[in-house]
């Protein structure tokens, strides 16, 4: 299959709209509007399976953005061709507050790791996923999930001294207090580095 | 006998001052052998260095290191088995040395006592002794370490045993003091190693030789870079000093018994030329080959050398 | 004795072997100071492939909690005379990680380091000299960074507690050291 005809058969198939950004990479997103949860997340399923049966044949990754502005996050699914080749990237919103979604490790092994992570750096619930819940590299984490936004390293750092800073003196607390007047989630908005 | 009627014969003093002479000279001749190989091993690491374009280490390293390793503290305490694995270990190589020809350095005779028999019995006490002190240690690096070496040692030690049997059918003994005495000294032309058939047979031994001295392509047990060096893992400070010097002991013993079948091993001095002759060209194929996989080795191990020395072992009997 | 003492410190300083256990990005310049260019082989300094055969640990870049818990294990596993070095400036206060969840800033509450090598990262040069160091450093009986542990036992120990949260153990139960 050359990438046109990808282009082309999601488009016939799923009526949705696929942009090539530049070369060798393709971007397609599941609607949010005018579907239910259900409708939607049954689309999602079926994209993946018909990628994997087109002839893509590794996924490269899951990954999580934190649209805080917008109160939403948006999921990547990274598809990857050896073939054509041709990364097809599946975009997928999701609400920020209510974070729940379902696993697609029955369609794609991978997916058991990078969702694990995804659910240890943001937060988000797969439906369906054995190992979701287990840690993945953070050992005792006991905050918000450290990708989010919304969580900030420096007061982290501050209600634990032991890894801030150091022990008694503190010596370097003031340099932690000093580097505060950096730009805070507000006031970026917090959607910079929103690429797949 | 004659001894044992001197003894016999001889004051309580004087027998207790003969074992005292003796017991020294045992001494000092195991110290000397010991020695002797960490200078082998030396040699290896500066060989390997000039191979692979560095300067490498003084050539006295593994004194250095031994020295090191002894004056360690042992941050754990490990139970008895390890120790006696241990001891073992280093028992079984230091025994087989007893048995060596090289004993006339410092005026002994009891390698006029050794046959084949016992040498390949005390030959693998040595690794067992290690493999049972590593199979005590708790890391799963450890056991891996213990099977591949086990498995190694039935590799190695058909065709090695089939070489060494030509040799024993050609000249109707299995006394080491005879087996030598067949050969001349130093004319190439009387060492077993260059008489048709028993070439066939020497080569055989010869492949099979570089596992048993555990180099590269046959290292799997020990192999650093797969397995966290294997039997070694659990081994530090006073075990893993013990552990060089048993590897300095066995190399002395190994290239020596091959020296003594092949090469026309008689005595001490000419059979530590022989020894260092042997292990520069070990150490050739050392620097320069990669390692086998541990089925790929076996496989190796029984198919080549197996079957050169086994030719060899069936012309020498029906030819 | 004392003669003997030193004859064994400077047998100390020309075997150094090193634990082959890198953390962050240091590591890179490692394979330099090893290969033909530097060699540092021909000092006795050798990698090694556990913590029971090692003397040194090179913490080689920046130091996450969960690593620490690691190289704790590591530490405590080798035999006694025993150095840490730390490599680079993220173990010295945290480097361009200083604001990371991940990172631990400090490694010189939890550990004993002998010597530090600054530099983001120290190239091979740097650790030739870092090594020519601790070894003069071990040859005068300077570097003394294990018996520190031992007798500030309690310090680290707290210091290790506060940061995890609970005692570290080996799995067979015993308490670690
Ligand atoms: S000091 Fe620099 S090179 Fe070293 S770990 Fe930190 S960031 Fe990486």
């Amino acid at each position: 299959m050359r990438v046109e005809e990808v282009i082309k058969a999601i488009q016939d198939k799923f009526g949705l709209e696929v942009e090539s950004p530049y070369p060798r990479r393709l971007r397609v997103r599941i609607p949010a509007e005018g579907k239910s949860e259900e409708e939607r997340r049954q689309m999602l399923r079926d994209l993946l399976q018909y990628a994997k049966e087109i002839g893509f044949q590794h996924m490269s990754f899951i990954t999580c953005v934190d649209f805080i502005k917008d109160g939403r996050f948006e999921l990547n699914y990274g598809l990857w061709s050896y073939t054509i080749p041709t990364m097809l990237v599946v975009k997928y919103d999701l609400d920020r507050e209510n974070p729940k979604h379902i696993t697609v490790v029955d369609i794609w092994k991978p997916a058991k790791t990078w969702e694990q992570e995804v659910h240890e750096m943001f937060g988000v619930e797969f439906d369906g996923n054995p190992r979701s819940f287990e840690p993945y590299v953070l050992e005792d984490w006991d905050s918000i999930p450290p990708l989010r936004k919304d969580f900030d390293p420096v007061q982290y750092l501050k209600e634990h001294p032991m890894q801030g800073a150091g022990y008694d003196p503190l010596p370097y607390v003031n340099l932690v207090e000093k580097n505060l007047e950096q730009p805070t989630v507000e006031e970026t908005g917090g959607d910079e580095g929103a690429d797949s | 006998m004659n001894t044992a009627t001197v003894v016999g014969t001889a004051s309580m003093g004087a027998k207790f001052l003969g074992a005292l002479v003796l017991t020294l000279k045992v001494l000092i001749y195991l110290f000397l052998m010991v020695m002797i190989g960490l200078f082998l091993m030396g040699i290896y690491r500066k060989f390997t260095a000039r191979v692979q374009y560095r300067v490498g280490p003084p050539i006295w390293q593994p004194y250095i290191d031994v020295i090191k390793l002894l004056s360690k503290k042992d941050a754990a305490t490990k139970n008895w088995v390890f120790d006696l694995g241990v001891i073992m270990g280093l028992g079984g190589p230091l025994a087989l040395l007893l048995f060596l020809p090289l004993d006339t350095i410092v005026g002994l005779n009891f390698h006029t006592k050794g046959d084949l028999i016992l040498i390949l019995y005390l030959a693998v006490v040595g690794p067992l002794g290690f493999a049972l002190a590593a199979s005590v240690g708790a890391s799963p690096w450890g056991a891996i370490g213990v099977g591949r070496a086990l498995s190694m040692m039935l590799g190695y030690e058909l065709p090695f045993i089939l070489g060494l049997l030509a040799v024993v059918a050609k000249d109707g003994t299995l006394l080491l003091q005879k087996v030598s005495a067949a050969q001349s000294m130093w004319n190439p032309a009387g060492w077993h190693y260059f008489q048709w058939p028993l070439i066939l047979a020497a080569i055989g031994a010869h492949i099979a030789l570089q596992g048993v001295m555990s180099e590269k392509p046959f290292d799997q047990a020990i192999a650093p870079h797969e397995i966290a060096s294997g039997i070694m893992v659990e081994f530090g400070g006073k075990y893993l000093g013990m552990m060089l010097l048993m590897k300095a002991a066995s190399l002395m013993a190994e290239l020596g018994l091959f020296a003594v079948f092949f090469l026309g091993g008689t005595t001490a001095w000419d059979t530590i030329v022989k020894i260092f002759a042997l292990f520069i060209i070990a150490i050739s194929f050392d620097a320069v080959l990669g390692r086998f996989r541990p089925d790929q080795a076996f496989t190796v191990l029984w198919k080549w050398p197996t079957i050169i020395a086994l030719l060899g072992l069936l012309l020498t009997v029906f030819a | 004795m004392v003669e003997w003492l030193k004859l064994v410190d400077k047998a100390r300083s020309r075997s150094i072997w090193m634990l082959m256990y890198c953390t962050g990005c240091g590591a890179m310049e490692l394979p330099p100071a090893m290969t033909s260019r530097f060699d540092m082989e021909r000092f006795g300094i050798m990698p090694m492939a556990t913590p029971r055969q090692a003397d040194v640990i090179l913490v080689t870049g920046y130091v996450t909690k969960k690593t620490l818990k690691r190289i704790i294990y590591a530490y405590e596993q080798m035999p006694a005379p025993k150095w840490v070095v730390s490599h680079g400036s993220c173990p010295i206060n945290g480097g361009v990680y200083w604001d990371s969840h991940a990172t631990v800033n400090r490694l010189d509450l939890f550990l004993p380091v002998d010597l530090y090598v600054a530099g983001c990262m120290p190239r091979a040069e740097a650790n030739m000299k870092m090594f020519t160091e601790l070894m003069d450093m071990i040859a005068k009986g300077e570097a003394r960074g294990w018996e520190e542990y031992v007798k500030n036992r309690d310090y680290y120990k707290e210091n290790q507690r506060k940061l995890f949260g609970y005692d570290l153990v080996f799995t067979d139960g015993r308490s670690a050291l």
